[in-house]
């Protein structure tokens, strides 16, 4: 593993924070750390309880890099700790093991201008509150407000600003704004007791320990809680008051409020650089761009990607308690892995004969696991470590060069053949996924849920071990219906393996209509190991499929795939 | 990214839709009627190119 040590152009061992550089250093700019709200010099230190406690230089900034502008960060410092000339370091570890916990972005509602924040100067999100309500922000924790500097007494809370959102894709609940919130109104009360909160809100959601008791604090504090977002804010020009109209919900009413500050709770994101790092690591992501773990109740903190771990916010919105749980259990999954020193391949995995592969690189494109190497012009090859067998690579590559041990296209043929060599016509050909449908089949079982005996089940580990081929095979043998089955889209064992199988059956209906077989013969449901009942309800309608399709029409889909070979 | 207009029939109903898609959407498909996740993607049929257009026939 590569890693980019960026260069801090400050020693940390020579600097001993004294200051002197940032105090002649001519260069301001806005502080990020406190949201802008005050300045800080080219040469800094990036926050209080920054590690290591030294000077770094923003070299963007920086005069610096053209000594005869500058330097004199360099010309004060007794410590002689300053180089210009420092460089990026790029650091090579073998690691054993990845955690991913690269954090979160806020949302900005500067796009969508929400509740005027670009307009009025006296709407702020919660974390610009956050910096003027701190000792340590830049107003050293006299609360005022930017207009005039004065301190606010009636102040508004908006909720859900960039959360649960769909029409501006954010329809995610941001999980940590309520209680923060929450904190915030009872900040006020405690420091500021003439303080007047009122808090807009769709739904407060305090569950977690202490915080239906917090929030049943923040009502006794006085805090009036108004359910509803605001419809309108406007802004008085003359005191820079705003007034923010609202339908109270809960009594139907239309309510107008003069406020001094307005805060924005304003929702979280998935970090930026979350997609780079899926590439990297080959991770997936969510629909909302978080990081999919392997399984969201069995193994919450493991990804797909075997040695690699989630910490914190970017698997899911969640607050610091949960994430230093996460935390630890990432730790200590990967400390498991370390201290056997040795990894457990898959039983299940391809394999690929380098002279039959011609080099197309198909396999490559649909394994989600990234764990095929090809180059152009070279044969593929599996990691084994990497592989987790879901058998996409196997029904995709158009030269047989892939087996997959213990689910060879010779055994799944077999068993397809053996399944329909009794009145096939009379059954109901049903390819099951592992992990979802099949367990879904022996729920319908376990729960007595009466269903007809017409099917015929086959086992495979993932519905992308489907191919063409099995299915035509079905057909060829006289099978009246067939049905691939798998996991629902958020549930699929094997990251996103699934969606070949989406692909596949476009192709399969396609071919099947130009060789004049009805294409609805073959069905697609998606049936998880906790869906009995839909296992069941699928397999009584495809028996009424069944019974509509005659023996002429067997006959001829068999002639027809016979005749074209499944390839017209 | 803007969404375009797809057809989709349910394999299992016939109930043919139009729903807007954008590129890389990875949703799960089920029919609005008979919630059969048998949902087939119907391509446009192509328009054939018009005398001048790229990939129009030579006379």
């Amino acid at each position: 593993m590569k890693i980019r040590k960026k260069a801090r152009y400050v020693d940390p061992k020579q600097c001993n924070g004294c200051g002197e550089c940032a105090r002649v250093c001519p260069v301001v700019r806005p502080d990020a750390y406190q949201m802008g709200l005050s300045s800080r010099k080219a040469i800094h230190i990036p926050f209080p309880q920054a590690v290591p406690c030294s000077y770094i230089l923003d070299m963007d900034a920086c005069l610096g890099n053209l000594p005869i502008a500058c330097g004199k960060c360099a010309e004060v410092c007794e410590k002689k700790a300053i180089s210009y000339d420092e460089v990026d370091e790029v650091v090579v570890r073998e690691v054993g093991a990845v955690i991913v916990a690269i954090g979160l972005d806020v949302y900005d509602p500067r796009g969508e201008d929400e509740y005027g924040y670009t307009r009025f100067e006296n709407v702020i999100t919660s974390m610009e509150f956050e910096r003027l309500i701190c000792a340590g922000g830049p107003t050293a924790g006299h609360f005022v407000r930017p207009s005039d500097h004065r301190r606010p007494v009636r102040i508004g809370f908006v909720q859900c600003v960039g959360s649960r959102n769909p029409r501006i894709g954010r329809p995610w609940c941001s999980n940590i704004c309520c209680m923060n919130t929450v904190k915030d109104t009872l900040l006020l009360a405690d420091h500021y007791p003439d303080t007047e909160s009122v808090v807009f809100y769709q739904d407060i959601r305090s569950f977690g320990k202490s915080f239906e008791d917090m929030f049943v604090r923040s009502k006794a504090a006085g805090v009036r809680y108004v359910r509803g977002l605001p419809g309108e804010v406007t802004e008085d020009p003359e005191t820079h008051n705003l007034v923010v109209t609202v339908e109270n919900t809960s009594t139907g009413k239309l309510e107008r409020h003069v406020l001094d500050m307005l805060v924005l709770s304003v929702g979280v994101e998935p970090a930026k650089d979350a997609k780079k790092i899926s590439g990297l690591l080959t991770l997936s992501r969510t629909s909302d761009g978080f990081f999919l773990e392997s399984h969201p109740k069995l193994k919450p903190v493991d990804a797909p990607t075997r040695g690699v771990w989630f910490a914190g916010f970017c698997e899911s919105p969640k607050d610091i308690k949960d994430s230093v749980c996460q935390a630890g259990a990432a730790a200590s999954r990967a400390g498991a892995l370390l201290a056997t020193g040795r990894v457990r391949v898959e039983a299940i995995t391809s394999r690929i004969d380098g002279a039959v592969c011609t080099k197309c690189g198909l396999c490559a494109a649909v394994c989600p696991y990234g764990a095929i190497a090809w180059k152009k012009g070279e044969a593929a090859v599996v990691i084994e470590a990497a592989c987790a067998g879901c058998g996409a690579c196997g029904s995709t590559c158009k030269s047989d060069a892939i087996t997959m041990r213990h689910f060879s296209d010779e055994q799944l043929i077999a068993q397809v053949r053996a399944s329909l060599a009794r009145k096939p016509e009379e059954s109901v050909f049903v390819f099951a996924c592992n992990w979802c449908s099949y367990a879904g089949g022996d729920m319908a079982g376990i729960s007595r849920i009466a269903y007809p005996a017409s099917n015929r089940i086959v086992r495979t580990m993932c519905s992308a071990r489907v191919s063409d081929e099995m299915v035509l095979e079905a057909f060829r043998c006289g099978a009246a219906v067939v049905l691939v089955s798998g996991c629902h889209y958020a549930d699929c064992h094997y990251i996103n393996a699934n969606r070949q199988t989406v692909k596949r059956l476009d192709r399969l209906w396609d071919k099947l209509e130009r060789a004049k077989v009805r294409p609805e013969r073959l069905q697609l449901e998606w049936i998880s190991a906790a869906e009995g009942q839909k296992f069941a309800a699928v397999m009584k309608r495809l028996d009424a499929l069944k019974r509509t399709v005659t023996p002429e029409e067997i006959a001829h889909t068999r002639a027809a795939l016979a005749r074209t070979g499944g390839d017209s | 990214m803007t969404p375009t207009p797809e057809s989709f029939r349910c394999m299992a109903c016939g109930h043919e839709y139009t729903e807007l898609l954008e590129k890389g959407e990875d949703r799960e498909r089920s029919c609005p009627k008979c919630r059969s996740n048998s949902i087939r993607h119907l391509k446009a049929a192509k328009r054939p190119a018009a005398a001048g257009e790229k990939g129009a026939r030579k006379a």
